[in-house]
């Protein structure tokens, strides 16, 4: 009897052995129009209405899936791809191999790859709608950048979370796509840089300069204007253009009161040339650090590749100046040299040479790691950590006290909700769309790509903030690099020197032309809007021309 | 407190107009003293940069209104040497700060330098004072506007 039952049961598992002994394996790469992964599609196998089996696309827009199957036909067996802002496609599994394993289970194995086209929906226009709402409102300063930046951010993922889980097509992005968007290599970057410059800060050494520069003119007030115009493009490759001006332009308004001449023959081309420094290096400026990052380009290459082209515009732009305020420096004059020379090295004196030497240490080492990062292939945030980490150590400075008064903490918090506005719109298409409307413009040519890319650029930043333009045009200089034959990496430079030096051409340009303007108003010397742009305008126009010109002829 | 005579330090053009009204009228007027009121006001920055700089703007702009003062006194004492020339400098917002003193304190006649700026340039850099001269008109004897 015992034998009988252990039969049964052996025959019966065998039975069902044979009946579960198929097992269907599909896998594939899904893509948008652009060829570009799709992750967090859903793919679902059906049968006769009932789902077999269901997985999600990976960031590279891979799926595997493995299900066992009775004895059905699998031509019988659907799959659907479905993500929300992107057409659903349903099809039967085609092209099946088939395969026996030595133990007699059946495999079927398929491959489909497909490339998922895009649906309007209202997540669409939720995503536009915020982006450009949150542009408008940091160009015109009607709220803090970051209070709009994290107002949109929340608000995408609000609806999205609330109307998004009863309506897809009201998702816009998940809160997983929202945490990956955002860019740590800048977070981190901007960080340590912060953290080195609050306590360099603390040295008086970027006001010492501005009066050494004077030192060095003896009274010559063009001379004066080159040197602080070169002065403060070095420390804007290194610094952010809006902590240059506000530590130099103050020195800069002195000298101009003592010497009788408007500080804006001073202080407009120190904000040019500011503006232009940063264009320099990879860290010289925000857009920089964020197209460096995206497009994993080096300090080097930023260097080598916009370096000569930033200092021929450099050399351009002094005599715009001169032109402009040429007038302006001959009626300069101060009757005591010596008197006022003495007066400035009391006030901008070295206050801790050790702290100072300290902090020029290891300024060099993150240069130098600066340098050398891409061949290490670390990313450079690695370096400004490392040197925040010394400069903490060796300077004794209370981290407490750097983290609550120094760092700009609101700056960084900008940052990670602007990456989460602008992903919204990578998810709902609204880059896309901007990215086919540049590409049916520019073709597969790459001249005229440049200079889309760079004019647009600088005529964009000259009116919008730089930093969420940049944002923006990320993903859309991606697909063009892309798909434009032999585009290599010219199309960032264009965007790179387009976005920084478009900042020039008006006051609302860049946020040191207002914090310049600001100062010099409560000097008495305010720079209308109208000014700046008879100024900006065409020393923005000559740079840029400058620009195009070198990234065209190869350079 | 009682003031015969304030003048907002500007060291614009128009401020050494206001500066150069203000030695005629001591001498009109056989006034002895004359403020020269400064108001230090960092508000129109908002951040932005990598670090916070206001301490270091303040000192700055401390910096800036001594030598606007310095060259506001040379005009009103090139005009009239015998009068005595006083400083009052005040931290925070412009607007703010004239009315407070204004009613803190009674002034007799005050000279405000008023420089032609448009509503971007206003609304970018603050320190805005004209929508208050009717508020400042109540508070003082003579307001004087020196424009352009």
């Amino acid at each position: 009897m015992k034998r009988l039952v252990s039969f049964s049961v052996f025959f019966v598992f065998l039975i069902n052995l044979v009946a579960f002994s198929a097992t269907l394996r599909v896998g594939g790469v899904i893509k948008n129009e652009h060829g570009a992964a799709v992750d967090g599609v859903e793919v679902v196998i059906n049968y006769n209405g009932k789902t077999l089996g269901k997985t999600e696309t990976t960031t590279n827009g891979s799926y595997f899936i493995e299900i066992p199957i009775k004895k059905i036909n699998p031509k019988d067996i659907t799959i659907e791809f479905k993500k929300s802002t992107y057409k659903t496609i349903e099809e039967p599994i085609k092209n099946i191999l088939v395969s026996t394993l030595p133990n007699g289970e059946t495999i079927y194995i398929s491959s489909i790859n497909e490339t998922l086209g895009r649906v309007t929906t209202p997540a669409f226009w939720i995503a536009l709608g915020v982006l450009v709402l949150t542009f408008a409102l940091i160009s015109l300063e009607i709220l803090h950048r970051t209070v709009a930046a994290l107002v949109g951010a929340s608000l995408l993922l609000f609806i999205s979370y609330t109307i998004g889980i009863f309506n897809e097509n009201y998702f816009v992005l998940s809160f997983d796509e929202a945490v990956r968007a955002i860019d740590f290599n800048v977070i981190m970057l901007l960080m340590g840089m912060m953290i080195i410059v609050g306590v360099m800060k603390k040295t008086g050494v970027f006001q010492w300069l501005a009066y050494k520069s004077y030192a060095m003119s003896k009274g010559n007030v063009f001379k004066l204007s080159i040197i602080l115009m070169f002065v403060t493009a070095i420390v804007s490759a290194f610094l952010d253009n809006v902590t240059t001006m506000l530590l130099i332009a103050p020195v800069s308004i002195e000298i101009a009161l003592m010497l009788n001449i408007n500080p804006m023959s001073l202080l407009i081309p120190e904000v040019i040339a500011s503006n232009m420094g940063g264009t320099a290096t990879l860290i010289g400026d925000p857009p920089n650090i964020m197209i460096g990052s995206f497009a994993h380009l080096t300090f080097n290459q930023f260097l080598v590749n916009l370096g000569d082209v930033i200092l021929l515009i450099l050399i351009a732009n002094v005599f715009v100046m001169k032109f402009f305020f040429g007038k302006e420096y001959k009626k300069g004059k101060v009757e005591n040299v010596d008197k006022l020379l003495e007066k400035l090295r009391e006030e901008y004196k070295i206050t801790d040479v050790k702290l100072l030497k300290y902090c020029l240490f290891v300024l060099a080492f993150v240069i130098a790691l600066f340098v050398t990062h891409g061949m290490l292939h670390m990313e450079p945030s690695i370096a400004a950590l490392v040197g925040a980490g010394l400069i903490l150590i060796l300077s004794g400075v209370d981290i407490t006290e750097m983290m609550e008064k120094e760092v700009e903490w609101t700056t960084l918090v900008f940052f990670m909700m602007l990456f989460i506005i602008v992903e919204g719109s990578v998810q709902t298409g609204v880059i896309m769309m901007i990215a086919s409307w540049v590409k049916d413009l520019a073709g597969n040519s790459l001249t005229l790509a440049i200079i889309l890319i760079i004019w647009v650029s600088a005529f964009a930043s000259a009116i919008i903030d730089n930093i969420p333009f940049t944002a923006t045009m990320l993903p859309v200089v991606a697909y063009l690099t892309r798909t434009i034959p032999d585009a290599g990496n010219t199309l960032w430079w264009a965007l790179s020197l387009g976005a920084c030096l478009g900042g020039n051409g008006t006051l609302i340009g860049a946020s040191a032309n207002v914090v310049t303007a600001g100062i010099s108003e409560r000097a008495g010397y305010p720079i209308t809007f109208k000014e700046f742009l008879k100024v900006g305008a065409p020393a923005t126009i000559v740079s840029v021309a400058i620009g195009m010109i070198w990234l065209l002829l190869g350079g | 407190m009682k003031y015969e005579l304030v003048l907002i330090a500007k060291g614009s053009p128009n401020g050494e107009k206001a500066a150069l009204k203000a030695a005629n009228l001591s001498k009109e007027r056989d006034i002895n003293t004359v403020y020269l009121l400064f108001v230090n006001d960092t508000e129109f920055f908002k951040g932005g940069g990598f670090v916070h700089l206001d301490r270091e703007l303040e000192k700055s702009l401390d910096n800036i209104g001594s030598i606007i003062m310095d060259k506001l006194e040379r005009v009103i004492k090139e005009n009239n040497s015998n009068i005595e020339v006083k400083r009052i400098e005040l931290t925070g917002n412009t607007a703010d700060e004239i009315l407070k003193f204004v009613n803190e304190n009674e002034v007799d006649t005050l000279i405000i330098p008023k420089d032609e700026r448009g509503p971007i340039e206003r609304s970018l850099t603050g320190g805005d004072i004209e929508p208050f001269f009717s508020e400042i008109k109540k508070r003082v004897k003579n307001l004087i506007i020196v424009e352009e």
